[in-house]
């Protein structure tokens, strides 16, 4: 039996269903990431967890607990705002020390839990600073410390990052995982960036129009994403429907189309005979465009009409082709993901 | 931040003159022997202070006002401003009405405002407030709902209430707890700007005091109006109370109200 179980859950706003009879399991001490696109009810779903949204029918079991009809404040859950919502005329210590007055703990002990939970959250010198006084990431800092302060059964997450700019980003992604990591709590976080939910879940449910269109672990999701939309949401796919697949490779009888990874393609000069391994198809492309992407170089070639991407690893020593250069490309045969629509 | 110039303290203090000098003049003018065809009086006394204390209706309509003015904070903030959080916090999309609500009696003349409260207050609906401090208490209250309205959503306008509300929900607070420890400190600047204008509103209207209580009740203003067209020295001995008045309750507001919001 999973930590947290969600089943048959439905929730709808008048007319509009933003989710109908979904379900997800989710372990203890594991981060479940909910990602998709805007609209497509995860923020909704995550709300209903947390006891902040009611839904229309279903379940929602918590560490065996139905608390589906419990009041938020008495699920045991904790959550971190996308905005953080932090209570902008207390301190960093009076926001942490907030959920555990409530709790009427001793006044010792809510001193020993504030001074332990802004210890390991690095918060020490801003601890009487008020949020308005506080850097973005210090806030969510502050904001995730006030959550796990309380040590919550189930941490929920509503895009806690996207409001950062991308080096703090990078850095509370690290801060988190390794947070998760020491503590070992049980989260649900919900975020629209692929690469984030790829990083830090150690589940990864991709969302669609309501419904979960594919669960599964990040490197499952990454490489065999279940149908061309997830494709297409969780990268950069190459996709290349039947007739194409053909036309290119001469491979015939298709009836799902082809979705392959730029980096699983291997790229050589036109005159000598691609690496691949035996199976693999090939084809000749004419390079468009080279684009140095940080680690990889991305480029842009064209097989007669059929944009194809290839990264390639940004080694000092990479032989990078130029624009126009005949080249020859080759795909192994394990590189492919088929799927319908 | 800007770095400030002898410029800008040289327009700042131009402004500050600008604004105390009529004050300055009205306190030169209650200690002046004589004053007139010269820039500052011909001699200084204290005799126009003496008589106005010496005088039973100064000190009994300066404690009348206070009565007013106290009375209307210890009344009006109570009602006014949880209405203004509630409709802000639970019904948003009724708050354009209570924003069109809350200027309607400065839309409708003063006679015609003051009838209606004679009329609400003299029985009619049960109520007995008819020449006591009461009705220009309660009277009061209308006309101070927009002076706490506009500052208070002001500082709502800039919080995330719905967060903070299900924040602290999810740490185990009550609504009415995050209302009173959360919202109600974010909004001070708002509340001690109402509760000063309010106090000024109560201490300074002469308009419903005299067409509401009138001689039954004189307050500061309704003794300046029956001073006035007498001795000018007098008057300006009680328009410079009125502003020391004014500065006192100013400076005693501002004080409880930090002192709250930092406890």
């Amino acid at each position: 039996m999973s930590y947290v179980e969600i089943r048959e859950l439905t929730k709808k706003f008048d007319t509009t269903t933003v989710f109908e009879n979904i379900n997800l399991d989710v372990d203890e001490g594991k981060i479940c990431v909910l990602v998709g696109p805007s609209g497509c009810g995860k923020t909704t779903l995550l709300r209903a967890v947390a006891g902040l949204t009611h839904p229309d029918s279903g379940v929602i079991r918590l560490d065996q607990r139905d608390v589906t009809k419990v009041e938020a404040k008495n699920r045991g859950v904790g959550m971190v705002f996308q905005h953080y919502a932090l209570f902008p005329n207390m301190t960093v210590e009076q926001n942490l020390a907030f959920g555990l007055e409530q709790k009427k703990l001793p006044r010792p002990e809510i001193r020993k839990k504030v001074d332990g939970v802004i210890e390991l959250m690095g918060l020490g010198p801003r601890a009487k600073a008020r949020p308005a006084a506080l850097s973005g990431g210090q806030k969510q800092r502050v904001a995730l410390a006030r959550a796990l302060v309380l040590e919550p059964k189930l941490l929920l997450l509503d895009e806690p990052l996207s409001a950062l700019d991308a080096q703090i980003r990078k850095r509370l992604r690290d801060e988190l995982k390794r947070l998760q990591h020491d503590v070992g709590f049980t989260a649900i976080f919900v975020t629209h960036d692929q690469e984030e939910a790829l990083m830090l879940g150690d589940q990864v449910a991709i969302m669609q129009a309501g419904r979960f269109v594919q669960i599964g672990a990040p490197a499952e999701i990454y490489n065999r994403p279940a149908n061309l939309a997830v494709a297409n949401f969780v990268g950069d796919f190459n996709i290349f429907d039947p007739a194409t697949v053909e036309r290119l490779f001469g491979v015939a009888a298709q009836t799902s189309s082809w979705a392959v990874r730029p980096e699983a393609i291997d790229i050589s000069p036109a005159d000598r005979k691609a690496s691949a391994n035996g199976g693999a198809v090939e084809t000749e492309v004419t390079v468009m465009a080279v684009q140095i992407l940080g680690a990889m170089v991305r480029h842009y070639t064209r097989a007669q009409d059929v944009m194809i991407k290839v990264d390639l690893l940004n080694k000092p020593d990479q032989r990078l082709f130029q624009i126009g250069e005949k080249a020859r490309i080759s795909i192994a045969r394990n590189a492919i993901a088929e799927m319908n629509e | 931040m800007h770095e400030r110039s002898a410029r800008d303290w040289i327009w700042v203090g131009l402004l500050g003159c600008l604004q105390l000098l009529p004050i300055f003049a009205i306190f030169l003018n209650s200690v002046a022997v004589d004053w007139a065809g010269t820039i500052l009086p011909d001699g200084y006394t204290l005799a126009h202070v003496q008589n106005i204390l010496k005088d039973p209706r100064f000190l009994q309509s300066i404690q009348n006002s206070l009565i007013v003015g106290f009375g209307s904070l210890l009344v009006t903030p109570f009602i006014v401003v949880p209405a203004i959080l509630v409709a802000h916090c639970y019904f948003p999309t009724l708050d354009k009405y209570l924003a069109a609500l809350v200027i309607l009696p400065y839309a409708v003349p003063g006679i015609v405002l003051a009838l209606g409260l004679l009329r609400i207050y003299s029985g009619n609906y049960g109520i007995v407030l008819n020449g006591s401090p009461w009705i220009l208490i309660f009277g009061y209250m209308p006309l101070a709902a927009p002076l706490y309205y506009v500052p208070i959503k002001n500082n709502l306008r800039a919080l995330r209430v719905t967060e903070l509300f299900e924040a602290g929900r999810l740490l185990g607070a009550s609504d009415a707890l995050i209302l009173w420890r959360v919202v109600l400190p974010c909004v001070r600047q708002g509340l001690i700007i109402g509760l000063v204008m309010n106090f000024t509103l109560a201490i300074s209207d002469f308009v419903y005091a005299n067409l509401l209580v009138g001689g039954h009740f004189p307050t500061l203003q309704i003794f300046m109006g029956v001073l006035n067209g007498g001795s000018g020295r007098k008057l300006s001995v009680l328009i410079t109370t009125y502003f020391v008045v004014i500065f006192v309750a100013t400076a005693i507001v501002v004080w409880v109200t930090s002192r709250r919001s930092e406890a």
